[in-house]
């Protein structure tokens, strides 16, 4: 999982590339750019999507979906997300629920609450202010075990923090609906913290709004004095000389208050700046301490016990972070601002969706959970305590899940080692040597029911450090997925396959291949009813510490059976039975990252 | 430690569950193995801490653990039904772990209830009466607090356990084909214990990842 892991094969999604075709022109939004036709592609001239070194292009095949009307692949970034449904992750109570249930239509989402509940858990589910962890409810009088009622509090299982050791001993009145309770104490809170000063944020606010417009005001008034020709324009214009006299302006209007500045307004002004560092260096060392020391008591007088209150005394009074909230901490309690970590109040819990993905060039739904049924996809039944009755639990079950890995070809790399003493492990890890060929074996898992003809392509050498790379076999076919069970003995058989060659190493077999079959088989190592393995080779060239980045072209062609057009054509079902044969084409790039090169 | 031990290294039952010999099971009249499942050698599983049957009259024995389909204990698990004190007494709750779930090593496992297509790395904890729902990734390390829920297609790590992603849609059949994968290869190297190597075999040689993960996501520590 980590991102340094070798090796690593990677799915390109072509939503990155800009949407015009090769002739430049601007392409139809129903014909995506996604499908070029893959054959001529492959055929005529590879050329390698820019996008194909980003990282965000490049996507797991279990990431990505699959749209059947494009017939092109779909990553995260190019699906359209619609809410089908809301949910507590803590109680898994669910809030809303898309109840239409055509797959065409829009959503409509009912929602319960609105503006700021209607992302929170209006129930009993509360977060521990400390470790995030769902709270539980206890009541003081009720005995261990028995049901708790009346008034409660709230306990973390995690970090044992406990809602009656705040400062404001937080208790419950009633054992339900905590959220709107912990509203109210939390608009209590903000309003006991401001209640001792005088300076609101409302007031602050009023203040500086007031200044600023007094600046404004008296910046026109200067300005048309000036210069009558130029228009009244705001303090901060677009243009970047202005900023210039705007400073200017300051400038003097500090030095006007500056005189008086000593009673009525403690705090330090630039003009006090000005006069003691701003006149152009001229200014002895001396001169500086004494103001630094002036300024510093004034500061210290500055937090004036009675307005400003205890917070103010325990600020200045802090000495290390013990007893501080953490950022993180911080930040969840945007409201209360806590400056001490028994101030911190229970969080709400945040609600979770679960979304419908649509293709964002046709509009086909892609995923579509199905919020109508009960029937989870297992079967456990909840026999929790918190999840409650079973019609407003939240499902996980889909009623539309078009996935790429049951569409596209599943890739699959083994390293065959060349010498009969086989390493104990590939070379991913420990690097690859220059010069040397190193064989690899591709697989490709069919998941259709059709069998398929693929085409593969990469350049002859990799783009950034020309490795060389040699596909042995381009064009090859693969069985239809009849049974759906590949995962299993295919694979199995494979594995021993692979182990059987790690001991006899490659060599008498790339004899076997050369010398037996040749033509089309060549380079086809195995193949099983929906899989094949093709060989191919790797020369690392000689550069070092560059990594080895395999681009691969993978071109699927098909002929899909499509139940036939009765009412557009005359044929009758008598001939040719049902279905009607139609070629189906896709194709994609794929990054291989196999390794570094040592030297 | 003798050759001949290592010809039964696994009782394989009806049902094609394979629990090592090495592993510690008690009470198993209390333990239901859905089939398919395997248990590897230093596993706990603690059917007799169960509900006193003198409580319900019908006498038949209550299943303390319930183990679904194709799910993999992997070396050191515990799995130890949840306790709570009720009316002064000590009552222990069932257990239930659902299909294609997979535990790794030295995790303890305490919940309620695991949900199917569950992924716990090695040495988790998972506290008593939590509640893990479908399609769960719990990373290495992470402690899952008591009467914890773990929504379903998320990816918790840290402790406490915190969501820190999402799973794709696909995560389902992929732990499915993971779960049945890694059941069928076991089987074909059942003498061993390098379950290590079997799972590494699955997945790292081959380049398929499972997930696109965000790695920087932040965990509690």
């Amino acid at each position: 999982m980590t991102a340094t892991r070798y090796p690593s094969l990677r799915i390109h999604c072509p939503c990155a590339e800009p949407v015009t075709d090769s002739q430049g022109a601007e392409l139809d939004p129903a014909s995506t750019p996604a499908s070029p036709d893959p054959t001529a592609e492959a055929t005529t001239r590879l050329e390698l999507p820019p996008s194909l070194e980003s990282p965000f292009a490049l996507h797991a095949l279990n990431n990505l979906y699959f749209c059947d009307v494009c017939m092109v692949l779909r990553c995260e970034r190019c699906v359209v997300e619609e809410v089908v449904q809301t949910y507590c992750p803590a109680c898994l109570h669910v809030y809303s629920a898309d109840t239409t249930g055509g797959a065409n239509e829009p959503s409509k989402v009912t929602r319960k609450g609105r503006g700021y509940d209607a992302v929170f858990c209006t129930r009993n589910c509360l977060q521990c202010p400390s470790c995030f962890t769902n709270l539980v409810m206890f009541s003081p009088s009720a005995s261990e075990g028995s049901e708790v009622s009346g008034t409660v509090y709230l306990q973390c299982p995690h970090c044992s923090w406990d809602s009656r050791r705040c400062p404001r001993n937080l208790t419950f009145s009633k054992h339900w609906s905590l959220y709107q309770q912990l509203r109210k104490i939390s608009v209590s809170a903000i309003e006991d913290d401001y209640a001792d000063i005088s300076d609101t944020p409302t007031t602050r606010f009023s203040a500086l709004s007031a200044f600023y417009q007094q600046l404004y005001e008296s910046l026109d008034a200067e300005e048309e004095e000036s210069e009558d020709s130029a228009p009244p324009s705001p303090l901060f214009s677009k243009r970047a000389n202005r900023s210039l006299e705007t400073i200017r302006f300051l400038k003097s209007h500090y030095s006007k208050q500056g005189g008086s500045s000593s009673a009525s307004s403690p705090a330090v002004t630039p003009a006090s700046v000005l006069s003691a560092f701003g006149r152009a260096g001229g200014v002895s060392s001396q001169k500086a301490r004494e103001y630094a020391e002036r300024e510093k008591e004034r500061c210290v007088e500055y937090i004036d016990e009675e307005t400003e209150g205890e917070e103010a005394l325990r600020v200045r009074g802090i000495s290390s972070l013990d007893g501080t909230p953490t950022v993180s901490q911080q930040l969840a309690n945007p409201f209360v601002r806590p400056t001490r970590s028994s101030d911190l109040l229970p969080l709400p819990t945040r609600l979770r969706t679960r979304r419908a993905k649509r293709c964002r060039a046709c509009r086909h739904i892609l995923v579509r959970p199905d919020v109508s049924s009960r029937k989870v996809s297992s079967s456990s039944s909840s026999t929790s305590s918190t999840a409650t009755g079973s019609a407003s639990t939240v499902a996980t079950a889909f009623r539309i899940n078009l996935l790429s890995k049951n569409y596209i070809p599943t890739l699959r790399l083994t390293y065959l080692p060349s010498t009969p003493p086989a390493p104990a492990s590939a070379p991913y890890q420990a690097g690859f040597i220059p010069h040397i060929t190193y064989t690899f074996a591709l697989t490709l898992f069919n998941p259709l029911y059709e069998p398929i003809k693929i085409t593969l392509a990469s350049p002859p050498r990799t783009p950034k450090h020309s490795h060389l790379i040699t596909f042995l076999t381009p064009t090859f076919e693969i069985g239809p997925n009849i049974e759906d069970d590949w995962d299993l003995h295919a694979l199995a058989s494979l594995r021993t396959k692979f182990a059987d060659l790690k001991i006899s190493g490659m060599a008498n077999i790339s004899a076997s291949l050369e010398s037996g079959r040749g033509g089309p088989n060549l380079g086809i190592l195995d193949r099983g009813r929906n899989w094949t393995s093709v060989i191919f080779e790797v020369v690392p060239a000689n550069a070092r510490n560059s990594e080895i980045v395999v681009p691969l072209f993978v071109s699927v062609a098909y002929e899909a059976e499509v139940e036939k057009d009765f009412t557009a054509g005359g044929q009758s079902a008598a001939d040719g039975g049902l279905f009607d044969k139609e070629r189906r084409e896709m194709a994609f790039w794929s990054v291989l990252r196999i390794g570094r090169v040592i030297s | 430690m003798s050759r001949r031990q290592t010809r039964g290294e696994y009782i394989e039952t009806e049902s094609g569950n394979r629990i090592s010999r090495k592993a510690v099971i008690l009470g198993s009249q209390h333990i239901l193995l859905g089939g398919r499942s395997t248990i590897l050698p230093e596993c706990v599983v603690r059917g007799d801490l169960h509900r006193p049957s003198s409580a319900s009259s019908t006498g038949t024995a209550v299943a303390s653990i319930n183990i679904g389909r194709y799910s993999f204990l992997e070396k050191g698990v515990v799995i130890k039904p949840p306790f709570k004190f009720y009316k002064g007494s000590l009552v222990y709750y069932p257990l239930k772990i659902g299909n294609f779930v997979s535990i790794g090593a030295n995790s303890i496992i305490e919940a309620a209830t695991i949900g199917s297509y569950v992924n716990i790395g090695s040495n988790c904890v998972v506290g008593k009466f939590a509640i893990i729902k479908d399609c769960v990734l719990v990373l290495d390390g992470t402690v899952i607090p008591s009467t914890a829920c773990i929504p379903p297609f998320a990816v918790v790590a840290g402790n406490p356990a915190i969501v820190v992603d999402e799973l794709p849609e696909s995560s389902a059949e992929v732990f499915e084909r993971r779960a049945r994968q890694i059941h069928a290869l076991h089987g074909t190297t059942l003498t061993s214990t390098r379950i290590a190597e079997v799972k590494q075999s699955v997945f790292d040689d081959d380049g398929d990842e499972e997930f696109d993960l965000s790695h920087d996501f932040m965990i509690n520590s």
